[in-house]
């Protein structure tokens, strides 16, 4: 493997729940500073695919290597130092709900920064003004739309300034104008801040305006992987249909 | 019939196996920096203090109810002298242990059942952890910890609240200053009545901290699991607190055979 | 926010840590942890349930705790108990500084007490064994009584019938020492009966053994209680036992020691008497010598024979009496001697009613020369009861005895069971309060109002208050 290509990099990974297979054999690289798009149906596993990455789940087989390190083979207690280099958003945004808004993006500034407060706080600001939530500062989770409380934990994803972002379904919820609004926020990261992207999306418009490359999931495998042009061209019924589909999710 | 009673036993058994490994796991973590003191005095907020109010309350009324019944009892033997001290005995030695520990698993129980059984469905706990944070120090390791530090406190002040209530339950019948009543209730208690029942409101500590963590930590199946997770941790914590008192009580007349009476 | 959370926590640490400390000190202190001590020992046969870590008190005051019990390697010594006293007692602690195994209240600890030694005694050294008294059975007492006493009556008749039989200046004999004799025989019956007496009372839960706690209530409820014990266990050993703490009280007063000791005496006594026999027949009774030592020694053995009953007698009236009087403004009866009585200090600032009865108007005599109220003598005591019933609230009634036949111990002997037989139909026919009627014997002289005049018979006084 090219050492400086590939961040993230999947070998043979095979995961199931019980007797539910969700990956099976699948290969794959991301390069560094690309956007990579997700797509696949409901319940096909985009999500826990996005959890291996970071280790929140484990395969049964095969390896997952994120920055050169084999994340497979570490210790729960060597993960720290790879996540930190890691923002992620979940589809449910899982804010903590005893902390405000701002506090939430503030918090991995306290554990991992040794900034003063004024300055955690400015940056906490800084980043919920990206996502469009300057004046929800104080805010408790609970008081916060379905969008709003998406936004929020990407801004709390991006606190860290992560060179890896793993975001599951951002604009999922989101109007159309907002929706693009992410999305050229996350353009704007690849592009100034050279970061990886991997969105999981149903919005296939938005995947073909940030995606490098992308990828169909269905029953277990992978069955496209390329340029937006190129999963145009597949003769695949399942990647045809999804791809026509253009619907927003 | 047996079959299905040894495979309960054997599944119970397995249970508590897991529960005690994740204990232990606490208590091992605890001793591995970094340590999370701010998670921890937050902890203490929530488990000691602000269960200090009930358990002032609850020793309170048990000192007044104790109180009447010895002194119905010790009345028949002009031994009324001896109710301070009979009253601070059973309070030290066993009451205030064992019910502040059952009403502490009922309220820090079920709130760290549902607290954890919460972030655990809403991924909460992921989030933690996608943050690089250890759950399990920051989670579990805070609350196993605070509940063994809150606990002998909360009995001591329930010993303490009791006495009180037995002194006001006795000014009401006769005119014993305080002082008095206060020197009488620790006449005849020694070292050995005190101090082991206070430590082992540590392991009572221990017991509800570590369950309700594990179920909560534990916790699978959305909101009806947040819930099942809550009334379990009260229940198991209760269940296992009255068992280990049995063989805690056991190992205290071992080992000081000739103090106890 | 967070400010004021660090302070609830901070309060409840400190509290909490706070007041466990005050319960450590509390106990140490009543342990005297951190002050300075020494050791001694003391020894018992018996250790009625003292434990390791029993309190230990010096003259009433909290001193220290035993920290060990040897137990005895044999049967035949003793249990060795090591205590911990706190230095500042140690001036105190003499040489001659008596321990012995008591009881807290009615039902509570058995702690080690600590006599204050006397003033010319050294200070006991840190590490010396003090001598000690073993804890008090007072069912013991009783039977070693009751013991003696059939010893006694047996060896007397022995001595009766050996003189009887003896030649030689016998005659004389017999009649030097047939009152001795028959004095001791009599008033070994009048102890035994006192016994008997006794034990019934406790037996019966009756008399008032309770009183002898200074609280009325605690006596009320501990009579009741012993009571209950008594149906529980059915023996009076055991209820005794029960009740041995209460008589601690006497053991303070010395009485139960006393009569201990008298006990002993008067075994010893009477079997000196019995050897001196063997010895006065063996010689063939002859000797001025040996004649007057056998009187002698009779006499002696008749002297602690009596003073046996008037402990008997003291015992029995602190028993039944203790504590009564008191509640009406009387001096408590059973620590008034006759002579106090006498001046009038049995009852100060009340008012007094007085009846005399001469003998031979209360007394039948019977063939055995024993007395007996006979039907004038009590038609005579109703009529001064009518004359005093206008006296009966809240008063008490002291049958005065008196005789003047015999020797002081006779009159003694005789005066008391006068008075009794009054008091026992005064208070049946009249349905008094027991506890309010008592007895004294006055011996021959009567009561200061009569100074100097010799009374046989008894005198009914009445004290109350004065009418307002
Ligand atoms: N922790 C888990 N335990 C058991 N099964 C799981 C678990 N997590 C996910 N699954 C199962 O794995 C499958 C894939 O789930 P995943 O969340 O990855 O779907 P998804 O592709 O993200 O769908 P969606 O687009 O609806 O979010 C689902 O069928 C789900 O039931
Ligand atoms: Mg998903």
């Amino acid at each position: 493997m090219s050492a400086n290509e590939a961040v993230i990099r999947f070998e043979e990974v095979s995961k199931s729940f019980g007797s539910k297979r969700i990956l099976q054999d699948v290969s794959f690289d991301i390069a560094r500073g690309s956007a990579f798009c997700i797509l696949g149906r409901s319940g096909t596993g985009k999500s826990v695919t996005l959890k291996l990455m970071i280790g929140l789940l484990k395969p049964e087989q095969g390896r997952i290597f994120v920055e050169d390190q084999e994340i497979t083979a570490l210790h729960a207690r060597e993960l720290p130092p790879v996540r930190k280099t890691m923002g992620f958003l979940f589809q449910n945004a899982a804010l903590f709900d005893s902390l405000s808004v701002g506090e939430n993006v503030a918090f991995p500034l306290r554990r991992h920064t040794n900034k003063p407060e004024a300055d955690i706080k400015d940056r906490a600001r800084e980043k919920l003004a990206q996502v469009g939530l300057e004046h929800e500062y104080d805010m408790m989770p609970a008081d916060l739309s379905g969008g709003m409380r998406k936004r929020a934990g990407l801004a709390r994803a991006l606190a860290l300034n992560p060179s890896i972002l793993l975001v599951d379904e951002p604009s999922a919820g989101l109007d159309p104008m907002t929706s693009a609004e992410i999305d050229s926020l996350l353009l704007n990261l690849k592009s100034e801040r050279d970061t990886t992207l991997v969105v999981v999306t149903h919005n296939i418009p938005s995947a073909r305006r940030i995606g490098d490359e992308l990828v169909v999931m269905h029953e277990g495998h992978f069955i496209a992987h390329g340029t937006a042009k190129e999963l145009d061209q597949s003769d695949h019924p399942v990647v045809r249909e999804f791809m026509k589909s253009e619907g927003g999710g | 019939m047996i079959e299905r009673i040894g495979a309960l036993v054997v599944a119970a058994l397995a249970w508590a196996g897991e529960v005690g490994l994740f204990g232990l796991r606490a208590l091992r973590e605890a001793l591995r920096p970094p340590f999370e003191a701010k998670e921890l005095l937050r902890q203490l907020y929530d488990i000691g203090s602000r269960s200090a109010p009930l358990i002032a309350v609850a020793g309170f009324s048990v000192g007044i109810v104790m109180s009447m019944h010895s002194r119905s009892s010790l009345e028949r033997f002009g031994a009324e002298a001896l109710i301070p001290s009979v009253l601070a005995l059973s309070l030290a030695r066993e009451i205030a242990p064992l019910v502040a520990g059952l009403l502490v698993s009922g309220r820090v129980g079920a709130g760290i059942g549902a607290e954890l059984g919460g972030m655990r469905v809403t991924e909460q706990i992921d989030a933690l952890e996608s943050l690089a944070v250890d759950s399990f120090k920051y989670l579990v390791v805070t609350r196993v910890l605070a509940c063994m530090i809150a606990q002998p406190i909360l009995t001591t002040f329930m010993s303490f609240t009791g006495i009180v209530g037995g002194f006001v339950a006795e000014t009401v019948i006769s005119d014993l200053s305080f002082r008095l009543y206060f020197d009488r209730a620790f006449s005849s208690m020694q070292f050995v009545d005190y101090v082991p029942a206070s430590l082992k409101t540590v392991v009572f500590g221990f017991i509800i901290g570590t369950v309700s963590s594990y179920l909560g930590y534990n916790a699978a199946g959305g909101a009806e699991g947040v819930g099942k997770a809550s009334t379990k941790s009260v229940v198991y914590s209760s269940i296992l607190l009255i068992l280990a008192n049995v063989v805690l009580v056991k190992m205290i007349i071992f080992f000081f055979p000739e103090e106890i009476g | 926010m967070p400010s004021s959370r660090n302070f609830a926590v901070g309060l409840f640490l400190i509290v909490g840590i706070l007041l466990f400390a005050v319960g450590l000190f509390m106990i140490g202190d009543r342990r005297k942890l951190f002050s300075q001590d020494f050791e001694l020992y003391a020894e018992f046969k018996e250790l009625s349930g003292l434990q390791n870590g029993a309190d230990v008190k010096v003259g009433g005051m909290a001193a220290g705790e035993v920290i060990d019990i040897e137990v005895p390697p044999q049967p035949q010594s003793k249990f060795r108990v090591k205590m911990r006293i706190i230095e500042k007692l140690h001036p105190v602690v003499r040489t001659d500084s008596i321990a012995t195994i008591q009881t807290e209240g009615v039902l509570g600890n058995k702690f080690l007490k600590i006599d204050q030694g006397a003033p010319q005694a050294q200070a006991a050294p840190p590490g010396s064994t003090i001598p000690s008294r073993e804890p008090f059975d007072f069912a013991d007492l009783l039977q070693q009584i009751r013991d003696t006493v059939e010893e006694v009556q047996g060896k007397m008749g022995d001595v009766f019938a050996s003189i009887s039989t003896t030649s030689g200046n016998a005659n004389a004999l017999i009649e030097s020492v047939r009152g001795d004799v028959e004095n001791i025989i009599s008033t070994s019956r009048k102890v035994t009966d006192d016994v008997q007496e006794i034990t019934d009372g406790i037996r019966a839960g009756r008399g008032t053994v309770g009183r002898l706690l200074n609280d009325e209530k605690v006596a009320d409820s501990a009579s009741k209680a012993f009571s209950d014990f008594e149906k529980a266990a059915g023996n009076t050993r055991e209820i005794s036992q029960q009740f041995t703490h209460i008589l601690s009280e006497f053991q303070e007063r010395k009485i139960l020691q006393e009569i201990e000791q008298i006990t002993k005496n008067v075994r010893q006594l009477t079997g000196q008497a019995k050897d001196a026999i063997t010895d006065f027949q063996a010689k063939g009774g002859k000797g001025e010598s040996l004649t007057g030592n056998l009187s002698r020694t009779i006499t002696s053995a008749g002297e602690a024979m009596s003073s046996l009953a008037e402990n008997m007698e003291a015992l029995k009236r602190s028993f039944f009496f203790r504590g009564f009087f008191k509640n009406r403004g009387f001096y408590d009866i059973n620590n008034v001697t006759v002579a106090e009585y006498r001046e009038g200090k049995f009852a100060a600032g009340k008012l007094r009613q007085q009846a005399w009865i001469y003998e031979t108007e209360l007394f039948a005599h019977g063939s055995d020369g024993s007395e007996e109220l006979s039907a004038a003598g009590k038609s005579r005591l109703d009529a001064v009861m009518a004359e005093f019933q206008r006296y009966l609230r809240n008063s008490a009634i002291i049958v005065e005895g008196y005789s003047g036949k015999g020797l002081t111990s006779e009159q003694f002997l005789l005066s008391t069971d006068r008075a009794l037989k009054v008091r026992e139909y005064l208070v049946e026919k009249f349905r008094l309060d027991p506890n309010y009627v008592g007895t004294m014997p006055m011996g021959a002289v009567a009561s200061k109002d009569n100074s100097g005049t010799y009374w046989e018979g008894v005198a009914v006084v009445v004290f109350y208050d004065k009418p307002d």
